[in-house]
């Protein structure tokens, strides 16, 4: 796409920014309601709408587990297979000796599936994204709560306005999205 | 004229700055807007002051001298040391457990009180942590600096080798190493993990182009989606619920490490939960101290109020009676028991030629924060200093006690000996505060001291309560 077919193209979306979390909530219920296309809430804290459910503490807590075995089964092959040793008479196999390093293995391990998992999830390092296009994205992590819209057409886009301002929206902008 | 008058007179700390039995956890007049351009100001700014530039010179001396220490360590061995048959335990273990212990008070302010959904660890949590892992980074040093032969610390790890030699993971030391080494890379993880929206914060209030470029690559792409929220809130609370087993199993080890042994003064099934008391005393004392001057030198009144000291100074008293009872335990158990070698010891810990230390210990670590019963005290900032830095000390000296004192007196008296430092384990010991205030130095310099996000939900809390 040449500059010049980039200047002439319509924007499809919109960036309306808010003082606060009610307000935001409110406008995104109107705004879903009247079907205007994708909608997505950026806020400085996490909003207290109801959780979904996700199963990244399943995720951390199997892979935790298998650290933890991984971590029995390598002390016991070491001190039973590969390099018994005779400790004051103590049997190769004494295991309760390697509960400890089993234990933190298993909660390294399901920190570091939980800092991936979640980091994944979060979209860490999407260091584009096109709602950086807008002016106001900047203020979402600082102190107002945003709503993108990528509006399905151009009728969509002034509805979603017309909602925006319904809802007390401090600064609405048009963007390509 | 009393103290108080004193202080007055003499115009310490004597504003409106101060803690007040009545301040609020974030003062009311705070905004999720005017927190966050607080708490990003001193991060942001282009020059600073004259007392960041000498703190800063002065702990890079003695960053210095602990390189020279540990090259020359290096160079000549650990025959530089005080350290000798029977004292083969010296400053490096003494140091590790005493840094350690500081470290794990970040661990227990941060994840215990997050799961305990208490308001008040927001202003602190970011302190606690930051603290937790540059102490835990000059606990670290230690082992491997007292390896004897440190370039070959690898060996630690289990890996298949061409002298068919694995560790022997029946010690408490090896535990030790796994223990320590999950603690570490964990915390830096959390740490790491709970600052990314506040480096978000960070790179959309930054004007100069680098440094948006530079929070911006640290804060991962952060925006603070709806989705981005959930997940990390997930991510966080689970971190925060593991966290929290492994510093008390962490510090368990720590006492595992001695109480493993079959030495005086060791060999006591109280010493993994008498370590974690500790690791509590000395956390909150190290949060307390150096929360006091972030709050005035960086204008957190607002977010680390009065509240906060009054809370702190309770819960640095509640870990002084356990320290205090592990204390009173461990004279019952010596005497309950039939080791007459145990009560000799004892008798020469608390008369002998180290009595002082140990009634030093005494004194900093029981005796001493027994002034926190009183709110006009908890509230006071030039006390507290006080209080924490002697229970700093006290640590310190309760470590010497443990190692030192069990060591020259073994069962059999042929076997006695001495111990003293020399100047390179004061100088390494130097060195590692140096190290450590460095490390906290840089992080006020770069990133924001209080977490802002977490500050948001308290202030937007409070505001829909007064509603």
């Amino acid at each position: 796409m040449s500059r010049e077919d980039k200047t002439l193209m319509a924007p499809n979306g919109l960036a309306a920014t808010f003082l606060s979390e009610e307000a935001s909530l409110a406008a995104l219920a109107r705004l879903d309601e009247a079907n205007v296309g994708d909608t997505q809430l950026f806020s400085p804290l996490a909003p207290e709408r109801t959780p979904r459910p996700t199963r990244l503490p399943a995720v951390a807590l199997a892979l935790g587990l298998l650290g933890a075995g991984g971590a029995f089964g390598l002390q016991t092959y070491a001190n039973v297979v590969a390099y018994p040793l005779d400790v004051g008479g103590r049997p190769p196999f004494s295991w309760p000796s390697f509960i400890p390093i089993a234990f933190e293995v298993g909660i390294l391990s399901a920190v570091l599936a939980t800092i991936i998992g979640a980091g994944a999830l979060c979209g860490f390092t999407r260091y584009y994204d096109p709602v950086d296009r807008t002016r106001a994205i900047r203020d979402a992590m600082i102190d107002r709560w945003v709503i993108v819209v990528r509006a399905v057409n151009s009728d969509a886009l002034a509805r979603s306005r017309d909602i925006m301002q319904d809802c007390d929206a401090r600064m609405i902008e048009e963007a390509e999205l | 004229m009393t103290l108080f008058q004193a202080r007055s007179t003499l115009g310490v700390f004597a504003d409106d700055r101060r803690p007040r039995a009545n301040d609020p956890i974030v003062a009311p007049e705070q905004t999720i807007s005017t927190m966050t351009t607080t708490i990003c100001a001193p991060p942001l700014r282009e020059k600073w002051p004259l007392w960041w530039k000498l703190s800063l010179a002065a702990a890079l001396l003695l960053v210095v001298i602990l390189v020279i220490a540990i090259g020359w360590l290096f160079y000549a061995g650990v025959g530089i040391w005080g350290i000798d048959w029977p004292v083969v335990w010296g400053f490096a273990i003494i140091n590790y457990v005493w840094w350690i212990a500081i470290a794990s008070g970040g661990t227990f302010i941060s994840a215990l009180f997050y799961l305990a959904e208490v308001e008040w660890r927001n202003a602190l949590n970011r302190i606690a942590e930051t603290i937790t892992i540059f102490a835990a980074a000059c606990a670290a040093l230690y082992p491997i600096l007292h390896l004897g032969r440190p370039w070959l610390f690898y060996w630690l790890f289990p890996y298949p080798n061409v002298m068919t030699v694995w560790p022997q993971f029946r010690s408490p030391l090896l535990w030790d190493f796994v223990a320590i080494l999950a603690y570490v890379v964990a915390s830096i993880l959390f740490w790491y993990f709970g600052l990314v929206p506040d480096l978000a914060t960070m790179r959309d209030k930054a004007e100069a182009p680098h440094k948006r470029r530079f929070y911006g690559v640290l804060a991962l792409g952060f925006r603070g989606s709806e989705n981005a929220w959930r997940y990390y809130h997930v991510g966080y609370g689970l971190l925060a619920a593991l966290m929290a087993p492994l510093v008390i199993s962490v510090h368990s080890i720590v006492g595992l490490d001695f109480a493993g042994a079959a030495t005086l003064g060791w060999h006591s099934t109280q010493f993994p939960p008498f370590f974690v008391f500790g690791a509590l005393l000395s956390g909150f004392a190290a949060v307390m101290l150096l929360a006091i001057p972030a709050r005035r030198l960086l204008g957190l009144e607002d977010f680390i109020t009065g509240r906060h000291f009054d809370i702190l100074g309770k819960l640095l008293l509640t870990s002084s009676l356990c320290v205090g009872y592990a204390y009173l335990m461990e004279a019952f158990t010596t005497f309950y028991g039939p080791d007459a070698a145990e009560k000799r010891l004892f008798v020469d810990k608390v008369g002998g030629e180290l009595a002082p230390i140990y009634w030093a210990t005494i004194l900093f670590n029981v005796l001493t924060p027994q002034l926190m019963w009183w709110r006009r005290i908890r509230l006071n900032e030039l006390l507290v200093v006080l209080v924490s830095l002697a229970v700093i000390v006290g640590m310190w000296c309760e470590r010497y006690v443990i190692v030192v004192m069990s060591l020259r007196r073994t069962h059999l008296p042929s076997a006695w000996g001495g111990y003293t430092p020399t100047i390179w384990d004061w100088l390494t010991l130097f060195g590692t505060i140096g190290l450590f205030i460095v490390g906290l130095l840089i992080a006020v310099r770069l990133l924001p001291t209080v977490s802002m996000f977490e500050m948001r939900e308290v202030i937007l809390r409070n505001a829909r309560q007064d509603r």
